[in-house]
């Protein structure tokens, strides 16, 4: 065994420094894509932000590259993040925003050195993660695949239809700069979240009047509270799509909450651009949770036109050409969750979202926009009772099987005490505010629905494990349900 | 609210917080269930010890093995067409020749992963390799088997024959081979794994390896100078049990 060890390490020497620099370069074209775009996002969030948004952008341009048909290799989708950079800065460069205003050195060099410090223990092997038969074969194997092909070719068969293509283009990162892995780009995508999290939870805390001293401690609290978590630490540490999936759903629905008050910002649209076309290809149910996330969105005062523009469109251009892409290459395999009828249903679901938002929202039927996400939650209901009735069979396995795994604690520890009392706590606030619901709310109620309703529709039954696909689906609302619970107890405590 | 209140509130809150962390920490530290269980890798690679010990995912190994060397594989991935089964898969019983997936699936293998490749129609093949690497299976470690490494070579497999190759793997390796080798009469049991047998000597710092694919499927791996040495070598070595 040592042997192995040995000649592994041997034959990997390059492996750390070529993934801990393929990190610093994704964080520094984040940054990068933030300062071309000259917007008004503070110099904090550049920083934090950097890493997620190079990573999502560097998705972006890998898909573009194969969506096109151009070849999938280093030197085209370099390029290809070259051109979105160039872009960014031909529109940034009409702004009347001053590039260096409010620099501070000191920050800037804490960033520097933390992203040092945190990529070297990214990649250090120190940290533990899980990997499981889809880490290997799924996430890797397959990328490797995509790598030596230079291409989507028919042969890649359930690949195409059952796997987030955004989530195999981040695994490609290995094959395309010279390592094996993607444990180091996980785990420092990981530390970015945690820091956002605990700076999102400070803000608001200041936001809502506490001292300093009192929002440290809540933030040091409820940080902890989530990190240690038993399904953050499950979706977190396993080598599949979830924790991307989970990371930038939260990323956008917290973001768009926090600036919506907020005059436009080019730095920021570039972030939703890339972040909703990152996120509606990491998971096959991608669109639909960047759909949820558009419409809560919607009740917010974000214009129609910049809400169809910069949350929509990414999402149609991401989903429409990869179908197109798809479905002329013939692929056409035994078993799929992804078939022609359901990417119709979804390219339609975009357009009808881009439709409401051009032509019904704030023009006709104001109660409809006023109530918007009430009536989300609703049409979620009906949605699902409708599947209750087309095969009641499915659902009620389905519903039994989350149920057991939440009481058995099947990835969920004791976190599912928590949702139990998130769920009563936003029913009876609905009840109590007659139907008026919060942003925060609502989205955990609308994807917790949506989740219920995409694993009933990907066919088959659920069951009682935790590598079951729709608990691991399940297990990414924990970001959300921390969220939810920080948000009531604030509102209690600041009454 | 009163603010004496409200800072009572703060504290009790946090303190639950921090309890509840303290407590997810405890059940944590060490948490697996039958899908998850923490490993570090400080290798750098995804293989790890005690997938060897295990015999599993052999093909994260050969990975890193063969990612800077050149393959010598004994021919380039045939046409189904060759085959004994082809035009014939809608007859009744529906034949296929098994032979299109144990002679090529490792060639689609190393053709991906390997840094360069070649074909020699010289090197040894099918019942050769057997009769000349089995006495010699004792200079070989047994990485384990192969199953789900060439169920998911597919994708390279342009041809599309039997699209659900990957199913074949699926159920012949995994069902159907679990019960042969557990059949009630010994004498009818035997090993239809394909295995992973690598000769680690010399194979670090050799440029060229040398892929030979047995008929059972059984992969030997070794550097050029080792198989040459086989070759022409005396075959002076005690026999190595299946």
């Amino acid at each position: 065994m040592t042997e192995i060890r040995e000649i592994i390490k041997y034959l990997s020497a390059d492996y750390f420094i070529n993934q801990f620099l393929t990190i610093l370069a994704l964080s520094a074209y984040g940054f990068a894509l933030f300062m071309f775009a000259r917007g008004k996002l503070s110099w904090k969030w550049r920083y934090v932000l950097s890493f997620p948004l190079g990573l999502a952008a560097f998705v972006v341009a890998g898909l573009l590259v194969l969506i096109l048909g151009i070849p999938f290799k280093g030197p085209t989708i370099i390029l290809m993040m070259a051109l979105i950079l160039q872009a960014t800065g031909i529109v940034g460069a009409k702004g009347d925003h001053h590039l260096l205003d409010g620099f501070d050195a000191k920050l800037c060099l804490l960033w520097i050195v933390a992203s040092v410090v945190l990529a070297l223990l990214a990649v250090s092997g120190k940290i533990s993660l899980a990997l499981t038969n889809d880490s290997v074969y799924y996430y890797s194997t397959y990328p490797k695949i995509l790598v030596y092909q230079g291409g989507y070719a028919e042969s890649f068969d359930t690949y195409l239809t059952d796997v987030g293509q955004a989530s195999a283009v981040i695994n490609c990162l290995p094959f395309l700069f010279g390592f094996d892995t993607t444990f180091g780009i996980q785990h420092f995508l990981n530390f970015s979240f945690i820091i956002s999290f605990a700076i999102l939870i400070f803000e608001k805390e200041k936001e809502a009047g506490a001292d300093i001293k009192k929002a440290a401690v809540f933030t040091a609290a409820f940080t902890l509270f989530f990190v240690t978590s038993t399904p953050f630490m499950v979706v977190s540490k396993w080598v599949l799509s979830n924790v991307y999936f989970m990371e930038y759903a939260f990323w956008l629905f917290v973001f768009l909450g926090k600036m919506s008050e907020e005059e436009f910002s080019l730095d920021a649209a570039v972030m939703f651009f890339m972040m909703f076309a990152a996120l509606a290809m990491l998971r096959m149910e991608g669109g639909i949770i960047s759909l949820l996330i558009v419409f809560a969105a919607s009740a917010f005062k974000y214009s129609s036109k910049r809400i169809t523009a910069n949350f929509l469109l990414p999402v149609f251009l991401m989903e429409a050409g990869y179908y197109i892409r798809l479905f002329t290459l013939g692929v056409d395999p035994l078993y799929s969750f992804l078939d022609w009828k359901k990417a119709v249903l979804m390219v339609g679901l975009i357009v009808a979202a881009a439709i409401y938002m051009l032509c019904i929202r704030d023009r006709v039927l104001p109660l409809l926009t006023a109530h918007i996400k009430i009536v989300m939650i609703m049409a979620l209901l009906i949605g699902n009772a409708g599947l209750l009735v087309i095969n009641r069979a499915r659902y009620i396995n389905n519903l039994y099987a989350f149920y057991q795994n939440l009481r058995q604690g099947n990835g969920w520890g004791i976190f599912g005490i928590f949702i139990v009392i998130a769920s009563l706590w936003i029913f009876a606030d609905i009840i109590k505010n007659r139907l008026d619901i919060t942003y925060e709310d609502t989205f955990l109620a609308a994807i917790v629905l949506a989740i219920v309703a995409v694993c009933w529709a990907r066919g088959g039954m659920l069951v009682v494990r935790t590598s079951d696909s729709g608990n691991r689906v399940l297990l990414e609302i924990v970001p959300f349900v921390v969220w939810v619970l920080h948000d009531k107890i604030q509102r209690i405590i600041n009454k | 609210m009163k603010n004496s209140f409200k800072s009572g509130l703060y504290i009790i809150i946090a303190i639950t917080a921090l309890l509840v962390s303290a407590y997810n920490l405890w059940i944590n530290h060490d948490y697996k269930d039958e899908a998850f269980e923490y490993r570090t890798n400080d290798t750098q690679a995804m293989y790890s010890e005690d997938y060897f010990e295990n015999g599993q995912y052999p093909d994260l190994f050969l990975r890193v093995l063969v990612r800077d060397k050149h393959v010598v594989l004994a021919h380039e991935p045939k046409s189904y067409s060759e085959y004994a089964s082809y035009g014939h898969d809608d007859d009744e019983g529906n034949p296929f020749s098994s032979e299109y997936f144990k002679e090529n699936n490792f060639t689609y293998w190393f053709m991906c992963f390997a840094d360069s490749y070649e074909f020699d129609s010289s090197l040894l093949t099918g019942d050769a390799v057997s009769e000349n690497m089995v006495p010699h299976k004792a200079d070989f470690r047994d990485f384990g088997i192969a199953n789900d490494m060439l169920r998911y070579s597919f994708p390279m497999n342009h041809e599309h024959v039997q699209e659900a190759t990957y199913f074949w793997y699926s159920w012949y390796y995994h069902a159907f081979a679990e019960k042969v080798q557990h059949r009630k009469n010994p004498k009818k049991r035997y090993d239809l794994f394909p295995n992973v047998y690598i000769k680690m000597d010399d194979i670090k710092d050799a440029d060229t390896l040398v892929a030979l694919i047995a008929t059972n499927e059984d992969l030997y791996l070794m550097s050029q100078k080792s198989y040459n040495e086989y070759l022409g070598g005396k075959n002076d070595r005690d026999q190595g049990d299946n």
